[in-house]
């Protein structure tokens, strides 16, 4: 019995043809030689292989070659997909899917673009919570933002969108599948060998100086997902839709990428009331009262029902003189209290702005739009 | 049953347009061949039907001694050995194709291949002129393509009602393109302009990726890709790149990689 063996894994049969690469083209004249010990052979040494074609089998690259992406059919249905412009080419389409763990070459992979589309996806959402909730505290703002542009949302986004990963990254994998070195199942997420770092919860204060949303992070190292030779699935997903996001930017400019944004980003339900979490609600809400000249609140009843019974409930208002702040309902009369303040306290930070104006939607002039300055809030009542 | 009517031989027809054989219409077509300076024909020398033994007298008698069936085979001739091939100083049997191994793709080289072997049949049958000649005569119709204008409808109204001419122009236009057509669908031809789109005619398509590449509904579409092969495992596992990792795991523990074969 002969056991037939491919030897593809080494020698593939598989051929790339390359573009040709030509040897540069430099002069050797002999002055530049007088009196050396070396002299060069005789001849023309300049082009000695120009019209030979070099050829390396797909698997040798380390990722896909760029020509390749214009006979890919999920690139071809990705771009339509997403609607994107034709002026985004499909290369660069393909460029964005390529993790820099895949192809360390910055000329093949995304990490350029995923700088500027994740700064491009920081300022345009964080512009619009400002400017729609204005009286928003920084740690729902931090957290909004998390749900809208985090390595979650984003990997999430990717499924949506229909892009499939990898197995392995390599030139011989179709272009539109999402290329990185994943970690190995199993192993651990960080070095066991190496010295732990302490990790501080840091304050709001401290994230908004660093410029940093992430709470759980030290404070002297660099961020974890860089320079690392593997990445989680979700890092890879990050920096695949940052890429697209600044590639649209590129390519397509000012107006399609807030439209890009605008479509797949903030068109995302997120209850922003069910972010906050309060400590103790009805001191914030005196604090809060105190601060803008209102009366203080106080609680009433305004109805109950099976005071006696085993599930009671009591509706119970907060006011501030005559005017109502806030209206819940509890099983008991503090739970009522607390409820009624927690919910008084949400009106007032999640007040939205009839009208906005945005400044990047009139960056540039291009829109006709005029600038109104928008409502600013003095901040959120310090417990 | 029914005896289905047989065309005549293709050779044969080629041998009957010869002006000899014409000019002996009381002849029958056995002697006729055999009057002919040409080789007789393989048709007629293999033919049951129309072998007349030579030696028959008139009265239908067959002369000479009598037949003995052989019961050795000596005094036999033999042939196609390398000695009898160096008594004989014959040159070695080359097989010549009939039809040329390259297909014209070209519809106007078609139609001028096509256009050719009308003018070369018509020129031997007149036996008047070369057929070299007539057909540089008829060169400006490379200038003016046959496809559009009046050379088009003149070559649409010559008739091809005459069996043999059409056949022999058929059979030469095979040559000449290397394009195939069968028998029925050149019998049922009628015209010039028909032969010709018989023969431009695009040709069916052997699989189901040939049929969508002449119909282009899937192939234009930048998000569809035909493969011209069943796509295997190993092709769904190098599409993800996969494979390269499968492979190097099954060297390095020495199994086999594809099937095992024997």
């Amino acid at each position: 019995m002969r056991v037939r063996t491919s030897l593809s894994a080494l020698t593939f049969q598989a051929m790339a043809t390359m573009p040709a690469m030509r040897a540069p083209a430099t002069m050797v004249l002999a002055f530049q030689f007088a009196g050396w010990l070396y002299q060069p052979p005789a001849g023309d040494q300049t082009s000695p292989r120009s019209n030979e074609q070099i050829t390396r089998p797909l698997e040798e690259l380390p990722s896909p070659p760029v020509s390749s992406s214009l006979s890919a059919p999920r690139l071809a249905a990705l771009h339509a997909r997403l609607t994107l412009s034709p002026r985004l080419p499909l290369q660069t389409l393909h460029r964005t899917l390529i993790h820099p763990t895949a192809d360390p070459d910055p000329r093949f992979n995304n990490a350029s673009l995923a700088l500027l589309g994740g700064e491009l996806l920081g300022y345009h959402t964080a512009e619009h919570l400002i400017c729609h909730y204005p009286r928003l505290p920084m740690s729902v703002f931090f957290a909004a933002q998390d749900a809208y542009i985090g390595p979650r949302a984003l990997s999430v986004i990717t499924r949506e969108w229909g892009v499939d990963k990898a197995a392995e990254p390599g030139g011989e994998v179709a272009p539109g599948l999402l290329q990185f070195r994943a970690i190995p199942a199993g192993a651990p997420l960080t070095d066991p060998d190496a010295p732990k770092e302490k990790i501080w919860n840091r304050g709001v204060s401290s994230r908004i100086a660093s410029d940093d949303s992430n709470p759980r992070r030290s404070i002297r190292t660099e961020d974890p997902s860089e320079n690392k030779d593997e990445v989680s699935y979700e890092q890879a997903c990050t920096s695949f839709v940052r890429a697209l996001v600044g590639a649209v930017h590129l390519h397509c400019g000012r107006n399609a990428s807030l439209a890009f944004h605008r479509d797949h980003f903030l068109s995302r339900h997120l209850d922003f009331a069910k972010l906050f979490d309060f400590d103790d609600p009805a001191r914030d809400l005196s604090r809060l009262c105190a601060r803008e000249g209102f009366e203080p609140p106080i609680a009433r009843l305004i109805s109950e029902t099976g005071r006696l019974s085993r599930h009671p409930v009591f509706v119970v208002g907060v006011y501030s003189g005559r005017d109502k702040l806030g209206e819940a309902a509890g099983a008991s009369l503090n739970e009522g209290r607390v409820r009624a303040a927690a919910q008084a306290l949400k009106a007032w930070y999640l007040y939205s702005p009839p009208e906005v104006t945005k400044p990047s939607s009139v960056e540039g002039g291009e829109t006709g739009k005029k600038w109104i300055p928008n409502y600013v809030d003095c901040g959120e009542v310090v417990a | 049953m029914r005896r289905i009517p047989r065309p005549q031989n293709a050779i044969d027809l080629v041998t009957a347009l010869s002006p000899r054989s014409q000019t002996n219409t009381w002849l029958c077509r056995p002697c006729q061949l055999r009057a002919a300076s040409l080789p007789k024909p393989l048709t007629a020398r293999y033919s049951t039907s129309t072998g007349t033994p030579e030696t028959s007298d008139s009265d239908g008698e067959v002369q000479g001694p009598p037949y003995v069936p052989a019961q050795t085979w000596d005094g036999l001739e033999w042939f196609g050995s390398p000695e009898w091939v160096a008594e004989t100083n014959r040159q070695p049997f080359k097989y010549k194709r009939f039809l040329p191994k390259q297909k014209s793709a070209d519809p106007s080289t078609i139609r001028h291949a096509v256009q050719r072997a009308f003018i070369e049949v018509l020129t031997l049958r007149e036996a008047g002129a070369s057929p070299d000649e007539l057909w540089k005569r008829t060169e400006s119709a490379k200038d003016n393509p046959p496809g559009e204008g009046e050379e088009a409808k003149k070559w649409g109204r010559i008739p091809l009602t005459d069996f043999s001419l059409k056949f022999a122009v058929a059979k030469r236009a095979m040559q000449l393109t290397g394009i195939r057509v069968s028998d029925a669908a050149v019998f049922g031809v009628h015209s010039a302009d028909r032969l010709i789109k018989l023969f431009t005619a695009t040709p069916k398509p052997k699989n189901v990726t040939e049929k969508l590449e002449q119909t282009q509904a899937l192939s234009k579409l930048p998000n569809v890709k035909v493969s011209p092969k069943k796509l295997t495992e190993i092709d769904k596992e190098t599409e993800i790149g996969r494979w390269k990792v499968i492979e190097y795991e099954l060297l390095q523990r020495g199994l086999p990689v594809t099937r095992m074969t024997r």
